[in-house]
């Protein structure tokens, strides 16, 4: 489970860099599209030949053909739109809960000193530690329909976005503390006017992530402990030997957490402009 | 409005104890006159403007505006211009210079309006809605210059404004804000430990010993301000400077 940040280490929460070097990162793969695409056909089509040649048992892992037959087939599957259904439900609620913690409880843990020194260990600590560990109390505490999934979510997502935005508040340069004290800035105003747009890029960072973490939350509580949404359809068809309907699902996941991720960093890009190199704009 | 500082004195606690940064100052500052404090590096002279801004308690003693206490910075009698700008990155230049007036709760337009008048008095006016990062160290000191300004206020607390600036920028810089600031009858309070910049600057050049800072001595500048700079090639200058050269050199720092 790929519920850690690249974003924060423990001990250091949230560099802030981090999105800078993930925008950097992923402009040169944006650079690179042909290499990418023809990479995945080269896949696609190892994958047809390894099955055609009977090197591996096709029951295992299905075609390429087949699980685009099957994606055919699911879309019009009223069980498969329910589930799509449910698991956009629980991300937004999670992602909404989850978000909001996180952004209430960073700010505050990187404004407050004393706070602070009392409960980043905890939040380092939950980072540090892989939280599907938790997963058979969740059951316990949620039962087992949306709720666990949501629950999961805003777990992994809050931490996430705690790290980022404190971060980001410590990345506000102390410079502009002083500045905006010389000129007597009142806290309401330092925090519009200076903290806010000086942590945006960990703010960010941290919903970024935590969209990320609370899908990752959703499905996995809905792969392991739910009866609901798509996580708990790819257990259900893998253990049908159904491999073509699961992989279906999975890349259809995928193509949507890509695309989203597309929308972030173009939206991330468009409100961070001021970053933009001397003269770009003159 | 007079600036008046009785007897202050400022010490920092550290690992090794108290570390006395200023001691027995007094000074007083008249309204629209020019002063510069120098003294060599360590010398608390940052420390004393802070104290003057209302940005750091003294120790003891005490700063007042024509008798009112200055407790905390209030930016319409005493507004900061510092050595690295700190200029808001994702605020234009007009938008840095409003900033104060916004602080103040000024409504957007008058704001908008002074703000747009102090970036003319520094020359700016067609940069104002570039971003400061597209201007030159030099022209991103005027934008902060012009947000102290925007302040109207009695004093000018600049320090080391123009240390971040090469010496050909550092000269005409200087030479043009002093003149602009001439014209309008600014008082100016100016940290520096550049020779050549407290002397142009100064009606009056306020010595100040290694640390701990105390006043060596005030020395006055004659020639009458708007200055054009070869006001610098003058016997008078080299005179002060020789002064000034002596008083803070290293060696006087050991027996000091």
């Amino acid at each position: 489970m790929t519920d850690r940040v690249p974003a924060a280490s423990p001990g250091s929460p949230a560099r802030t860099d981090a999105a800078r070097a993930r925008r950097s990162g992923r402009r040169a793969r944006a650079a690179n599209w042909p290499l990418t695409g023809a990479v995945l056909l080269a896949l696609i089509a190892g994958w047809e030949i390894v099955v055609r040649l009977g090197l591996v048992d096709e029951r295992f892992i299905s075609r390429p053909v087949q699980v685009v037959t099957a994606l055919g087939r699911l879309s019009a599957d009223p069980a498969v739109r329910k589930a799509l259904v449910d698991t956009i439900y629980a991300l937004g609620i999670s992602f909404g809960i989850g978000a909001a913690l996180g952004l209430v409880a960073g700010m505050i843990l990187g404004l407050n000193t004393v706070l602070r020194e009392a409960y980043l260990p905890v939040v380092v600590l939950l980072l540090g530690i892989p939280k599907t560990v938790f997963l058979p109390l969740f059951i316990l505490f949620f039962g087992m329909g949306v709720t666990p999934g949501i629950a999961f979510g805003v777990l992994l997502c809050s931490i996430q976005v705690v790290v980022n935005v404190i971060g980001g508040v410590d990345s506000v340069d102390a410079v502009h503390f002083r500045m905006a004290r010389a000129f007597g800035a009142s806290r309401l105003r330092l925090f519009t006017h200076v903290i806010l747009p000086g942590a945006a890029p960990g703010i960010f960072a941290g919903l970024w992530h935590g969209i990320r973490n609370a899908f990752i939350g959703v499905v996995v509580a809905q792969l392991f402990i739910s009866n609901v949404g798509v996580g708990y359809l790819v257990r259900l068809y893998s253990s049908n030997f159904r491999i073509d309907d699961a992989l279906a699902l999975v890349f259809f996941i995928a193509a949507v957490v890509i695309a989203v991720g597309m929308a972030w960093e173009y939206l991330e890009r468009r409100m961070s402009r001021w970053k933009e190199p001397a003269g770009a704009r003159m | 409005m007079a600036l008046n500082i009785s007897d202050l004195s400022i010490t920092y606690p550290t690992k090794d104890g108290e570390l006395l940064a200023c001691e027995n100052i007094s000074l007083r500052v008249e309204p629209g006159e020019f002063v510069t404090v120098i003294g060599p590096s360590g010398c608390g002279k940052s420390t004393l403007l802070h104290v003057m801004g209302g940005m750091l308690k003294p120790t003891r003693g005490a700063v007042d505006l024509d008798g009112v206490p200055v407790t905390q910075p209030d930016p319409r009698k005493a507004a900061f211009v510092f050595q690295d700008y700190s200029l808001l990155p994702w605020k234009t230049v007009i938008e840095n210079v409003e900033l104060g007036l916004i602080f103040a709760g000024v409504s957007r337009r008058t704001a908008r309006q002074t703000a747009a008048e102090k970036l003319a008095t520094v020359g700016l006016s067609e940069f104002a809605g570039a971003r400061p990062r597209q201007l030159s160290g030099g022209m991103q000191q005027r934008v902060a210059v012009a947000r102290a300004l925007a302040m109207e206020p009695a004093y000018l607390l600049m320090d080391e404004p123009f240390g971040a600036l090469d010496e050909q920028t550092r000269r005409s810089l200087g030479a043009d804000l002093g003149q602009r600031l001439t014209a309008t009858g600014q008082g100016v309070v100016l940290i520096t430990h550049s020779l050549e910049e407290a002397i142009y600057w100064a009606d009056r050049i306020v010595v100040l010993s290694a640390r701990p800072g105390r006043v060596l001595t005030e020395i006055r500048v004659a020639e009458t301000r708007p200055r054009s700079l070869d006001f610098m090639t003058t016997p008078e200058f080299a005179g002060i400077r020789a002064e000034l050269f002596s008083l803070i050199q290293p060696s006087r720092r050991v027996t000091a």
